[in-house]
């Protein structure tokens, strides 16, 4: 399934609907989204698609921190089941993104 | 008549491009008739258009200059005497083997069977007489076109083999290398059972475990994000790391400061390691981990006969974030005889049986619960996994830890391990430390101190109960004494979580009033000696009677790892408001 992006009319909001399996597969899709990133644009990320998560996927999502300006991104983790947060908590990630 | 060159042509023909993809070479075909003006007339055409053309009376001939000529293109006809031009094409396509060499039957034959049959017995193509030279000059042409085609195709394919020969051959040496860095330490001791399964030539999990100076055991499980080659690299450094330190006495949270720092500078940022580093005291008693980003760790009862602690990760995993940001949480456990502790990667976690479920932690732990002894419980745990996964390919590397904290086992292995020289050092001796909020945020005086005091000679075999002591006492100083937090929100459902984010805000928020002394005083006596450690802060101390009372009657009171330094210390008191703790190690050399 592929990732779907969606920007708000005034493009300072960024959602973008993950796959049902968000793992190494979606690698190059991914990285797309953030290639080009807007200036203090806000990135959600929707989990509500996807079951299943990776640890690769973990390190995508570090890669767009990094490239959104680490501790100045902003991304948001929205609508994760409940083992996409275990796992996204096992790695304290949930102290790196917000996670919802 | 002996089969013979009729004609080589030398002019260059304005068509000759069609058929020379290759300059150096010409482009050779064989005419295959009994008919001498049949003959005649294609030699001239195939001349005039660049070939160099041989010419054949019949089957047997045409076998037999196929194979001295080894033409690119070879013209048939059905009917002729000794060998008929279905059996000689067979021939041909068989001495051919991989090679593509078109065959284009000419015939007068217009019967649709046999036409079929031109191809049956491997013909490429046929032409009914009278044939239109430019139909056949195109048909040669574009069969031409396409042995090229296959020609590329099948240079291409060894190309490939030759390049994957000289791949594996050099994996199969640098795994060599890897497994000579990467190496298994200690892993072949009685007490440790494990399972490592590569998913490729390179694993992305690392198992490795080395006695300290003192007697004990470091040992580390490390799952990089990904397999293969860049897991591997990753690698590298922390086994490379962690042996160095281990050899060098470095404690638990001194190699998981040095692995995160050293991956967070070579590790591109989407890569990381999940680990899990500890250490056993030379008794086996004392267990003191580190866990990032592993699935929890899981300590089973001997005696409980059922699991009685699963820890959680707190931690980030190496190479995520700055020193600064990375937590250096230990967890402390004294460990009964038999008891043992499992270590895993997600693998096993995530095996996925026929129906794409995963394994999951429920399914894990229940493993546990089903009355198996403690002896078979490894054994176990596999087998269920494979039960589960059934015919179901592996998927990612499944790594299996257990270690058992069997005393007598590990008394007999301490002979082996000789104590690191040290130099000249007091016998006799004291200092003192001051500490307040910049050093609790930026410095870990436990692993300095426990450095410093077992310098003495022979204390280093002493090196573990010396480290979990300062720690409890530093720790109790810091979180009950200076920040006043209650251990019991650590019994709460993911209390340790929670603990560890309030004691972060209060750290913050401390001012310039919070201290914790610590005055370290030793003395030497016959074979051995006494180490006298004093800790005092700024709280405001507690009702420690109560707690003793409470103790002395068994209620289960188990803050401030109370039972743990009373049984590990000669003695072991509290003064003033319960702001001051005093605890005295008394040594053998062994």
């Amino acid at each position: 399934m592929a990732i779907t992006m969606n920007e708000s009319d005034d493009g300072n909001i960024v959602t973008v609907k993950l796959p049902n399996e968000f793992d190494f597969r979606a690698h190059k899709e991914f990285r797309d989204i953030h290639k080009n990133p807007k200036a203090n644009a806000k990135y959600i990320l929707d989990f509500s698609q996807t079951e299943h998560m990776d640890s690769s996927a973990l390190g995508m999502l570090l890669l767009m921190r990094e490239e959104l300006g680490n501790d100045n991104a902003n991304v948001k983790l929205i609508n994760c089941r409940d083992n996409i947060k275990s796992l996204l908590e096992m790695a304290s990630f949930h102290q790196l993104f917000d996670v919802a | 008549m002996s089969p013979s060159l009729m004609s080589v042509s030398k002019k260059c023909c304005e068509e000759e491009h069609l058929f020379s993809a290759d300059d150096s070479v010409k482009k050779r075909a064989l005419i295959v008739d009994d008919d001498a003006v049949n003959r005649m007339i294609l030699e001239g055409m195939l001349a005039d258009s660049g070939f160099e053309v041989y010419s054949a009376e019949d089957g047997q001939q045409a076998i037999q200059m196929f194979v001295d000529y080894e033409p690119s293109v070879i013209l048939m006809d059905i009917v002729m005497p000794v060998l008929d031009g279905y059996q000689a094409t067979e021939k041909i396509k068989e001495l051919a083997g991989e090679r593509f060499v078109p065959i284009i039957f000419l015939t007068s034959v217009t019967n649709e069977d046999e036409l079929a049959n031109c191809v049956k017995v491997g013909g490429d193509d046929f032409l009914t007489k009278p044939y239109s030279q430019v139909i056949l000059m195109a048909k040669i042409e574009a069969l031409t076109r396409l042995s090229q085609l296959y020609r590329t195709i099948q240079d291409q394919r060894d190309e490939i083999d030759v390049h994957n020969e000289h791949m594996l051959r050099e994996q199969k040496v640098a795994k060599k290398i890897f497994s000579n860095v990467v190496h298994e330490g200690c892993l072949d001791m009685p007490i440790i059972k494990y399972m490592l399964s590569p998913l490729s030539i390179f694993n992305g999990d690392i198992l490795l475990a080395a006695r300290t100076p003192s007697g004990g055991l470091n040992v580390l499980l490390g799952d990089a994000t990904g397999h293969g080659l860049p897991a591997a690299i990753g690698a590298v450094p922390v086994s490379d790391l962690f042996y160095s330190l281990t050899e060098n006495g470095a404690t638990v949270d001194e190699i998981v400061l040095e692995l995160n720092s050293k991956l967070k500078a070579i590790l591109p940022p989407e890569f990381f390691f999940c680990a899990c580093v500890l250490n056993i005291s030379n008794d086996f008693r004392l267990l003191t981990l580190w866990h990032g980003g592993l699935p929890e760790i899981l300590i089973y009862s001997a005696q409980d006969k059922k699991l009685s602690h699963v820890v959680k990760s707190t931690n980030f995993p190496l190479g995520v974030v700055d020193n600064k940001l990375l937590k250096t949480d230990l967890h402390i456990f004294d460990m009964g005889k038999g008891d043992r502790i499992y270590l895993y990667s997600d693998g096993i976690t995530e095996a996925k049986n026929i129906d794409n479920e995963q394994f999951t932690d429920e399914r894990l732990l229940a493993c546990f619960n089903e009355g198996k002894p403690a002896d078979e419980m490894f054994e176990h745990v596999l087998s269920r996994v494979h039960e589960f996964r059934g015919e179901q390919e592996q998927s990612d590397d499944l790594t299996f830890l257990e270690i058992n904290a069997d005393v007598d086992e590990a008394v007999q292995v301490i002979e082996t391990n000789s104590a690191v020289a040290t130099l000249p050092y007091p016998k006799d001796w004291g200092m003192s430390m001051s500490l307040k909020k910049q050093d609790f945020i930026e410095t870990n005086p436990v692993s300095i101190l426990t450095k410093f005091a077992t310098q003495v000679d022979g204390l280093m075999q002493h090196r573990e109960n010396i480290f979990v002591i300062l720690s409890e006492l530093y720790n109790n100083a810091l979180d009950h004494g200076v920040l006043g937090l209650d251990s019991n929100v650590k019994t709460e459902r993911d209390g340790f979580t929670k603990f560890l984010m309030l004691r972060h805000e209060k750290l913050l928020e401390l001012d310039d009033n919070g201290y914790i002394n610590i005055t370290l005083e030793h003395t030497a006596t016959s074979g051995g000696g006494e180490l006298v450690i004093h800790v005092a802060d700024s709280g405001k101390g507690f009702d420690f009677t109560a707690m003793e009372s409470d103790m002395a009657m068994n209620l289960g009171f188990s803050g401030r790892g109370y039972p743990l330094l009373k049984s590990l210390c000669k003695n072991y008191e509290y003064r003033g408001e319960g702001n001051l703790v005093s605890a005295t190690y008394e040594w053998h050399k062994h």
